[in-house]
């Protein structure tokens, strides 16, 4: 190797590092905020050495009160989430990909407008209608609103795993005697079985990050873990190894999935960019 | 099994295109039609109507004397072999095969004896557990077969199945595509683009040519493969069927006396031409001689009629394909309006002669014709001038 290739591989490493760097710090840095003693957290100059120490942990998780119960109604929220998703999205995604429909580029528009609005902007609409409708405080109110925002994602990422289906395999079936809904049931949706996967994936994922539905329509009993979080900021004063110690607490379901399921997950990205 | 009658097809797409126009014809019950043209003679638009896949804007089709034009597929008791197979992948041979029964509320029992008989005709038996990505591309096709005719339906529409496999399978998967056709007796409607498949497995084969407008019709013709061959209706199925394809040069028919002589435009040849009463009204008219490659006949240079350096001769061991250059216009099969730059240079020619015959690069080869065998067509129509 030439010593000026060698320059290039070493700039290359470099550059890969300090992206890793800009990525990874924050959530090294909140890591080692969760783990290290309260009081070195604003230490000045910052204390690269400590002892480690699971109180904040042990804190949120044990005592009485705190976030325990919290990552069970997040879990309940997100995987409800998921499970109401599923039976609206694959199917309109299905048909969005196959019929003949009037209107059908403004309908995914329109899908791709519902994501684009900030959720924020509905808070007040949706808080008022879940009380009129008395879901107020309810799993349920969250994980229907929720739907607003994993049901558009969950249909343009199905319709693209739905259109790679070669249309052949459908039209042989109709051959064989199926009608829709078995070739819908026995042919494709098999087939994209992946692409559900990842669906379902990001559909919990985004279910399990939200912050904003759960501020306005949980109860003290169904708060979600984000909430539990913010209630660190207190006017007595910002707990910072807790509300470290909650963020990482909440990073570790999304990554158990993303490492159980990374294949369908490269797959699910690239689908549809690279057509042959 | 069924007869399937299409009574004045016609299907033209969304954008305008024309696709298939006026078509007519009836496959027999039990019989092998196969549909051949060049690409774009809509004859997979045709099969695709045919299985209820298209509906088409004009004419009827029928089945049994039951008007189908508008079934869907799933009622129509058809079966389907696609070009690339289309197997379900994540079924098993087996399931791939059963599903269709399935559909029909078939009894679990004899699901399972209809798909077992069909794998060992098949010789799939060992297979059926197997999912379609671990078979090779005769096996698949092999598949697509079973899951056809497991179903014992009323008619099979087969598009280009051998398409996709190498030339020695296909030479071999076309015997037995043939052998399995008589054995079951079922109605076939047979898609390729080859016509040397046409010719080896139709009963009858039909020969499509792209339309412009709906006022004319894709069908050329519809006849056994010996009966197209030696009798085309029109100079695009006497240039289609036959490989190496048939030559064409324009003459002018000339009376003399009694008998007609064809003098080909652009050189001093002229060809006596048998007597025809089809033939005479064409006196003093322009005209086109087919010729086949084996109409030409190697003879002594006194003798010959046309006798030119031979460029390039390729030898297949069994005969030898000999090409020259005559200097006249060529004439183009499709019937499109000659240019000036058409109507000059020349024609290259095709003849078949036996191996011990063939000259030695650039000599010339004395040929004469078979005049007995030759073919006429009208430049204008394209028709064949026959009595």
């Amino acid at each position: 190797m030439s010593s000026r290739t060698s320059f290039y591989t070493a700039l290359t490493y470099a550059a890969g590092l300090l992206f890793l760097a800009v990525f990874i710090g924050p959530i090294l840095w909140f890591l080692a905020l969760a783990i290290r003693p309260a009081e070195t957290a604003f230490a000045m100059p910052p204390q690269l050495t400590f002892e480690p120490t699971f109180d904040a942990f042990r804190h949120i998780l044990l005592d009485p009160g705190t976030n325990a119960p919290q990552l069970v109604n997040s879990l309940i929220v997100a995987i409800g989430a998921v499970l109401l998703n599923l039976p609206f999205s694959v199917p309109a995604a299905y048909a969005l990909s196959r019929f003949k429909l009037r209107g059908k580029k403004n309908i995914m528009l329109w899908y791709l407008g519902l994501l684009m609005a900030p959720p924020i902007a509905f808070l007040i609409p949706y808080f008022v209608l879940i009380n009129r409708i008395g879901l107020q405080g309810s799993y349920f109110s969250m994980v229907l609103v929720l739907q607003t925002l994993t049901i558009p994602f969950s249909v343009w990422l199905m319709k693209s795993f739905i259109d790679e289906v070669p249309a052949e395999l459908e039209e042989a079936a109709r051959v064989d005697g199926a009608r829709w809904y078995t070739i819908m049931w026995r042919i494709t949706l098999p087939i994209v079985r992946p692409g559900i996967i990842v669906t379902s994936m990001f559909a919990f994922v985004f279910a399990w990050n939200n912050a904003a539905f759960p501020l306005v329509l949980s109860s003290r009993a169904t708060a979600t873990l984000p909430i539990g979080t913010l209630g660190y900021f207190a006017t007595s004063g910002v707990t910072w190894n807790y509300i470290a110690a909650a963020a990482v607490l909440a990073m570790i379901p999304p990554m158990i999935i993303f490492l159980v399921f990374d294949r369908y997950v490269v797959r699910g990205l690239t689908f549809g960019s690279v057509k042959g | 099994m069924a007869s399937m009658t299409f009574d004045g097809i016609g299907k033209t797409f969304p954008d305008g295109t024309v696709a298939v126009a006026n078509v007519s014809f009836t496959v027999a019950d039990g019989e092998f039609v196969v549909l051949v043209g060049p690409s774009g003679c809509g004859k997979s638009t045709l099969l695709r109507m045919a299985a209820g896949l298209e509906t088409p804007n004009d004419g009827r089709l029928l089945m049994d004397d039951q008007d189908v034009t508008n079934t869907e597929p799933q009622d129509r008791d058809i079966a389907m072999v696609f070009q690339n197979y289309a197997l379900y992948p994540h079924m098993s041979v087996y399931e791939n095969m059963a599903f269709g029964l399935q559909q029909r509320k078939m009894p679990k029992d004899k699901i399972d004896r209809l798909v077992r008989d069909a794998a060992e005709m098949l010789d799939l038996t060992k297979y059926l557990s197997r999912k379609p990505g671990a078979l090779s591309g005769g096996q698949r096709q092999r598949v697509a077969m079973g899951r056809a005719i497991v179903r014992h339906p009323m008619a099979f529409l087969m598009d280009e199945p051998l398409s996709n496999l190498d030339a020695k399978l296909r030479v071999q998967m076309r015997a037995e595509l043939k052998l399995l056709n008589q054995r079951l007796g079922v109605t076939t409607l047979y898609v390729t683009h080859d016509q040397v498949e046409a010719m080896t497995m139709g009963d009858r084969v039909a020969v499509l040519k792209p339309v412009g407008n709906a006022g004319e019709s894709n069908l050329q013709q519809i006849d056994t493969p010996q009966r197209l061959y030696d009798r085309p209706a029109n100079i695009f199925v006497a240039g289609f069927i036959g490989s190496p394809a048939m030559n064409f040069v324009r003459a002018e028919l000339r009376a003399e006396g009694a008998s007609l002589r064809a003098a080909i435009a652009g050189t001093g040849i002229s060809l006596p031409v048998p007597a025809s009463a089809a033939l005479s009204a064409y006196a003093g008219r322009q005209v086109i001689a087919g010729i086949r490659p084996e109409m030409f006949l190697v003879c002594p240079e006194a003798e010959a009629l046309f006798n030119e350096p031979i460029p390039v001769a390729e030898a297949l061991g069994a005969d030898t394909y000999v090409f020259f250059d005559i200097a006249s216009p060529p004439v183009d099969v499709n019937g499109a309006e000659e240019d000036e730059f058409k109507r000059k240079g020349t024609n290259r020619l095709v003849a078949r002669i036996p191996p011990a015959a063939t000259p030695k690069p650039s000599e010339r080869l004395p040929l004469t014709v078979d005049l007995e065998k030759l073919h006429w067509f009208d430049p204008q129509t394209g028709a064949a001038i026959r009595d």
